[in-house]
């Protein structure tokens, strides 16, 4: 090699090839469906997921972590310390061609990308540079966070997508302190300020600095813990203990990061949206929904037994616990109702202290009118529905944290990944084929409805006889208690359900016996049944193998 | 296992193979080439024929059609370009509407006297029914029925493109002599719950119209003799949804005068 930094890129090409060549498949099929299809408003589905695809791929490659044991997403290449170049060198190399590469791939994609967007493509190509610095930052200056480093990047992401859209937000044009320059200038700023600070992390841990060294907040968060109070006294049995335990290891995530996306995106955005009525309403839709989504790659990671380990097999220091697999399982279910809970608490108290100060409730109004007049001028039928909505939504977020843990408790991890997989798959295929058009498509032909409903029927006849067969070894103690919790979240989303259709069916073309139907079965998949028999049997095999 | 369990199961089973036999029976009429989707329901000597307001499918009077099915026999159906009814051709207007119900109700075999029952734009329609088929007609309910119909010119909507002049063959269409005619005017409530304070002031600025409009149907009605008028203060304008049980009793009231009117 001619010079340090031409070995530096080289190292990073060698070692992604692959990725390099999904990535440029990924453009070149996006562009050229782009060509092939009639222009619209916005970009189809499967050109935003190979977009996706491609951003994804690109920012996996500039994470430019090793790792360092046998599994996990690695930290900074120590090897590279040896190296004959500067610290500066070894930081800025990455960063620059990180920022280089997606500036480049944003080129590639602005066409496409751009149609029926707000956003110039100067002010989006700084906050993409912006988020490639904050996220490598990420990697490598909290490689002691482990796996959680993915969500601290993914919540960053979420901020930053939620800044860009501040220039966007009503009254058009912006004032001045959100505009699109001063929103960019604030973004590349700090993206220099923590460059600054990887770098200084870089040159820490080259000049033999360990990793607790660089965090200098430690001491005061031990000392800290000296001064708060802790718990002192006995657990009354080894089922509270392992509670306590859980909760502190997993069940504090989701109420944690519902917390801070409340704080620091929606509450800011309420705030702006306050004179914005239908804005309010979709603002209001989404912070229902956060609890819900987040739910899901919480409870991938809720589902192992540990919930910061990769390693799917039980520690020593839980698999000796006087406790049985069931009581095990019961615990992990009841830390997940705890923390749905908590997270549910946080989310209804906001939304009434909102509500009540300083949304523009007009658009929320006007839905409860309508609800109202529809149910023959029954007052308690608002409240109820609200009430219901409510209760779905705990169960729903309850549901997604405890369905993996029959996968993730087994130990295997080709079971895990695929129960994981089949998560994303449903995603990915919602974007291809256009979840949102699917109402539409079966709606418009009878017989499609017909179909549907006969494959969600047979769905419920295999859920039930897999419980069936996976409750023969469940106490039946323990299965009277599951089932009274099933039946009330079955029940409360079958009212809801029926409710939905009694509104819907005035409105829709549709076979309402059918849709009656449809809605009713859609109700009884909704809360897993057999799955959880099967997590204790799973746990008992990983525990004692 | 437990067995009282697996019987749960078993019956769980059971109920979720039956529900997808459970389906509605649509008729599909042809009209001059198109298919019309139609709902019938229920025996009697009358048959209550319902023409949707500007939008919904026949689905609308999914509150007040089984309800009348006990006592008549009903009639709901898609307009061309509505629900799940193909396109008919332009212009969208009263006379074509007409034309296309009459047809409809041909091919499906229902034999006229009709008792005709039209909500919002759907009661300038049965109107301009009623006066090009006298014959066919033994009566008339009008739910609270589209009376203003200026400032629609420029709509994409092709009902709504014409809506003047379907208006103005309505107001030519004659009501057949002694055909019972009732027409249920939504006023709506002064206060409702949940109203924010724009809302509120909305209301109350719409409030001169809708008295403009209860005058315009009380003239409109003074002209017809034996006809009746219904204000609502409970319901806004969605009437077959918001207070279904009082357009299923008018209708039964005027199925009944309509009865006792062809005995004589």
């Amino acid at each position: 090699m001619r010079s340090p930094t031409a070995a530096l890129l080289w190292e990073i090409w060698r070692r992604n090839r692959m990725a390099v060549a999904v990535i440029v498949a990924a453009t070149v099929t996006g562009r050229f469906l782009y060509y092939a299809e009639q222009p619209t408003d916005d970009p189809s589905s499967l050109i935003t997921l190979l977009s996706m695809v491609s951003f994804l791929f690109l920012f996996g490659i500039f994470s430019y972590t090793e790792p360092s044991g046998t599994r996990g997403i690695g930290s900074f290449p120590r090897r590279l310390f040896t190296l004959p170049v500067s610290s500066l060198q070894l930081v800025a190399v990455p960063v620059l061609t990180g920022i280089a590469s997606v500036e480049l791939l944003y080129l590639l994609w602005l066409v496409p990308l751009s149609r029926g967007g707000v956003l110039s493509a100067p002010f989006v190509a700084v906050l993409l540079g912006t988020f490639m610095v904050f996220f490598q930052a990420v990697f490598w200056m909290m490689e002691r966070l482990g796996p959680l480093r993915l969500m601290i990047a993914g919540a960053v992401a979420v901020v930053v997508y939620g800044v860009g859209l501040l220039p966007s937000w009503p009254p058009s044009p912006p004032p001045p302190w959100r505009s699109e320059a001063a929103v960019g200038t604030v973004g590349a700023a700090l993206a220099v300020v923590v460059f600054l600070l990887a770098w200084r992390h870089i040159i820490r841990l080259r000049c033999g600095g360990s990793v607790r060294s660089a965090y200098r907040l430690e001491p005061l968060i031990a000392s800290a813990a000296v001064v708060l109070p802790r718990r002192r006294t006995p657990f009354a049995s080894p089922t509270a203990a392992h509670f306590w335990f859980e909760w502190r290891c997993s069940g504090l995530v989701l109420p944690a990061l519902v917390g801070g996306v409340l704080a620091t995106v929606i509450v800011p955005f309420s705030w702006l949206a306050r004179d914005d009525a239908s804005g309010s309403l979709r603002l209001l839709l989404g912070t229902l929904a956060t609890p819900i989504i987040f739910a899901i790659p919480v409870g991938m990671a809720f589902a192992r037994p540990t919930f910061w380990s990769e390693d799917l097999s039980v520690p020593a220091f839980v698999a000796i616990r006087p406790l049985t697999d069931e009581q095990i399982v019961a615990i992990k279910m009841k830390v997940a109702a705890v923390s749905v809970a908590i997270s549910w608490l946080l989310v209804v108290c906001f939304v009434g202290v909102w509500l009540s100060l300083w949304a523009n409730v007009d658009a929320v109004s006007q839905l409860a009118i309508q609800w109202w007049a529809f149910h023959e001028h029954s007052l308690l039928s608002v409240y109820g529905t609200v009430t219901l909505i409510l209760i779905t939504g705990v169960v729903l977020t309850w549901r997604f944290l405890v369905s993996r843990l029959w996968s993730g408790l087994s130990g295997s991890r080709p079971l895990f990944m695929a129960s994981v997989m089949s998560a994303v798959l449903v995603v990915i295929a919602g974007m291809v084929f256009a979840a949102d058009r699917l109402p539409g498509w079966v709606l418009a032909d009878p017989a499609r409805m017909v179909g549907v409903v006969w494959l969600m029927s047979i769905a419920v006849v295999a859920k039930c006889w897999l419980a069936a067969y996976s409750w023969r070894r469940v106490s039946a103690r323990h299965l009277r208690q599951y089932l009274l919790v099933w039946g009330a979240a079955t029940t409360c989303l079958l009212t809801l359900t029926m409710l939905l259709w009694g509104v819907v069916r005035i409105y829709v073309a549709l076979d309402i016996y059918r849709f009656q139907g449809f809605m009713i079965l859609l109700a009884l998949l909704a809360v897993p049944l057999g799955r959880v028999g099967l997590a204790p049997s799973c746990l008992a095999r990983n525990r004692h193998r | 296992m437990n067995r009282q369990f697996t019987i749960a199961l078993v019956m769980l089973s059971a109920i979720a193979l039956f529900l997808p036999n459970r389906s509605q029976t649509f008729t599909r009429v042809a009209v001059e080439g198109r298919a019309l989707r139609m709902l019938v329901g229920g025996t009697g000597e009358s048959t209550v024929v319902f023409e949707n307001g500007l939008g919904p499918p026949l689905e609308m009077w999914g509150k007040v059609q089984p309800h009348v099915s006990q006592f008549a026999r009903t009639v709901t159906y898609d307009r061309a370009g509505v629900g799940l009814s193909q396109d008919g051709p332009s212009p969208r207007d009263g006379q074509q509407i007409a034309k296309e119900l009459r047809d409809a109700l041909h091919a499906a075999d229902l034999p006229p006297p009709y008792v005709l029952v039209g909500a919002s734009i759907g009661g300038l329609y049965i109107r301009v029914f009623a006066g090009t088929y006298p014959e066919a007609v033994s009566g008339m309910v009008l739910v609270d029925p589209t009376h203003d119909a200026d400032g629609f010119e420029r709509s994409l909507h092709p009902e709504l493109a014409v809506v003047r002049k379907s208006a103005e063959q309505a107001r030519r269409s004659r009501i057949p002599l002694g055909v019972p005619l009732v027409l249920i005017d939504a006023v709506s409530q002064r206060e409702v719950p949940f109203a924010s304070s724009a809302m509120r002031e909305l209301r109350a600025k719409n409030r001169p119209e809708i008295d403009v409009e209860s005058r315009a149907y009380k003239a409109w009605l003074d002209t017809i003799p034996g006809a009746r008028l219904i204000v609502t203060y409970d319901s806004g304008h969605n009437v077959p949804i918001e207070q279904p049980q009082l357009v299923v009793e008018t209708i039964r009231e005027v199925v009944r005068a309509a009865g006792n009117r062809q005995r004589q």
